[in-house]
């Protein structure tokens, strides 16, 4: 019989079935390299998706976030500081700064929100390439971190959790319900007895942390640290595409939307680094065609 | 457009660029002068202004309560916006480019560049037409401040509200192709360099309070002045940076903006 443990049980199952599955790579070269980037893509996905689904916030600020986590870990390897000392300071050093910033930008909700995490992507390479150029005169920093199947096992927990936690708020749960009172307003939240400033400013600030933590992971496979390339925008474009698609789809199910969170990262991979703008073209229309597709639904069941 | 229509435009700074590459071509391949070019490339963009509110109202995203709106005038607008930079970027690539632009101006002044007057001109122009248009008490003005305060009382009214956002979205449109068009002036172009701006507009609308045009437009013009000053001490970056937290802490304090506007 098809209980709800089961169901949890064989979503589980699948769930490492997948895992294993995307580690496969690991036999060819550049296999690491690979499945670092969809893991880390997937993940972002989760916690964009989280961000939207269950909070209501429609967060931008991706790459600023990512981005700058990899600046202070490279600000760090270049003082000489021992591994993993450097990345738990910039661990740490993250977290003091976006304390007070989710604090802030969280006092802007809808549309007023999602401006101002997207002005986190263009003040962030602002404020670190200023102080390339004037304090630290350097244009780029080199990386050699000798800790890669560490750093896997880490990346591959944190996805795990990830994905545990996105089909866990997909049950009949008190976290999944609060979250949704809390998306309502503050006036609905507070009715029931949720602090929803509190609540809600913890919740985005450990999913903030989620997404440093796999910034940090991040910066340990790269061998070239510049402004330019740790701020790409490919770190916002591609999560907030995968959470589009995984909330206007259709059919309810947090298994398949793992699954999109995965596929849209692989076909990025496959396809975009040759003609990104392509990639970008068709993002764009298929964000109008999925728009339009839902509010033809939402008229049909008026 | 966030005022009277409730759309959030992330896509701004797209067509910024669209208005910038219309400018670039049109240098290229004739030899008109500022002004004929200018004006072209507000029709132009005006006209994609109509062409994705007509998209945009057929979709029925305008039958939709504020709220929405609002929410999914985001993603709307971020769809938008990555075709058209997605499309710059295939047929210009996305490399900086410089514009040559015939300036007519007489004039030879010490005390302000020849582009940077024509700038402030134009910029002072378009701040007072757009504020003529939709905040004074002429006929459209009130309308709008109608819909400002609440869109489903317009309607009942008999203001044909739909008609109303459609001439916000061609001329928010053709504004924003417009300073496309006065970027190019001062700085090389790439299909992504209206993304600043747009953040920069929009915070400026948030701390003066939104429905607010004269005061947007002195917020924006204080902004500016304060990170070139800034920007004389310490790196520019970092000066742009203080700036945008110092909006940031005015919004913690005034949710709702210095001023506050008709909503």
């Amino acid at each position: 019989m098809l209980t709800a443990s089961n169901l949890v049980r064989r979503k589980v199952f699948f769930l490492v079935v997948l895992i294993l599955t995307l580690n496969l790579p690991l036999l060819v070269p550049y296999g690491f390299r690979l499945i670092e980037q969809i893991i880390l893509y997937s993940g972002l996905t989760l916690i964009w998706v989280i961000l939207y689904k269950f909070l209501g916030l429609f967060f931008l600020g991706i790459s600023g976030t990512v981005g700058l986590s990899i600046y202070l870990v490279s600000i760090l390897h270049q003082f000489q500081i021992s591994t993993p000392l450097d990345l738990f300071a910039a661990f740490v050093l993250m977290i003091l700064i976006l304390a007070p910033l989710t604090y802030l930008v969280l006092r802007a909700s809808g549309g007023y929100f999602a401006l101002l995490t997207l002005g986190l992507n263009l003040i962030f390479p602002l404020i670190t390439s200023s102080l390339d150029a004037s304090y630290f005169s350097v244009s780029a920093r080199y990386l050699s971190f000798d800790i890669g199947l560490y750093m896997h096992f880490i990346l591959i927990v944190v996805f795990f959790i990830l994905s545990f936690l996105w089909l866990y708020l997909h049950m009949p749960v008190k976290l999944k319900y609060t979250l949704i009172l809390i998306k309502r307003g503050k006036e609905i939240a507070e009715s029931l007895g949720i602090n929803f400033v509190i609540y809600r400013y913890f919740i985005v600030l450990l999913l903030l942390i989620v997404m440093v933590v796999l910034g940090i992971i991040h910066s340990t496979y790269l061998f070239r640290v510049d402004t330019s390339t740790i701020f790409s925008s490919e770190l916002t474009l591609i999560p907030v595409t995968a959470g589009l698609l995984i909330v206007i789809k259709t059919k309810d199910d947090a298994f398949i939307d793992i699954i999109i969170s995965v596929l849209v990262p692989v076909l990025y991979l496959l396809f975009g680094i040759v003609v990104p703008a392509l990639v970008e073209v068709l993002l764009g229309l298929l964000i109008f065609g999925a728009l339009a597709f839902m509010f033809k639904k939402m008229m049909v069941s008026k | 457009m966030m005022s009277v229509a409730r759309f959030i435009n992330i896509g701004a700074g797209a067509i910024m660029a669209v208005g910038a590459y219309t400018t670039y071509l049109l240098t290229s391949i004739s030899q008109l002068g500022f002004l004929a070019t200018a004006g072209l490339v507000f029709l132009t963009s005006s006209v994609i202004g109509l062409v994705f509110y007509l998209g945009v109202n057929k979709m029925g995203l305008f039958d939709q309560p504020e709220h929405t709106i609002e929410d999914l005038s985001v993603i709307l607008s971020y769809g938008f916006y990555l075709f058209i930079t997605g499309g710059l970027s295939l047929l210009f690539g996305a490399r900086y480019t410089s514009v040559n632009v015939k300036l007519e101006l007489p004039l030879s002044l010490s005390f302000i560049k020849e582009t940077e007057l024509i700038i402030l001109i134009f910029s002072v122009i378009l701040a007072s037409a757009l504020h003529l248009i939709f905040i004074s008490n002429n006929n459209l003005g009130l309308k709008s401040k109608a819909i400002m305060q609440n869109i489903q009382s317009s309607i009942a009214i008999g203001i044909n509200t739909k008609r109303i956002f459609a001439i916000v979205f061609v001329l928010s449109f053709g504004v924003l192709g417009l300073s496309g068009c006065l970027y190019v002036l001062l700085y090389p172009l790439n299909p992504y360099f209206g993304l600043y701006y747009t953040v920069l507009g929009f915070v400026a609308a948030g701390v003066s309070g939104v429905g607010n045009l004269l005061y947007s437009f002195i917020i924006a013009s204080v902004i500016s002045i304060l990170y070139s000053f800034l920007g004389l001490l310490i790196p520019l970056g970092v000066a742009i940076a203080i700036s945008y937290i110092l909006m940031l802490l005015i919004l913690v304090v005034k949710p709702e903006g210095l001023k506050r506007g008709f909503r």
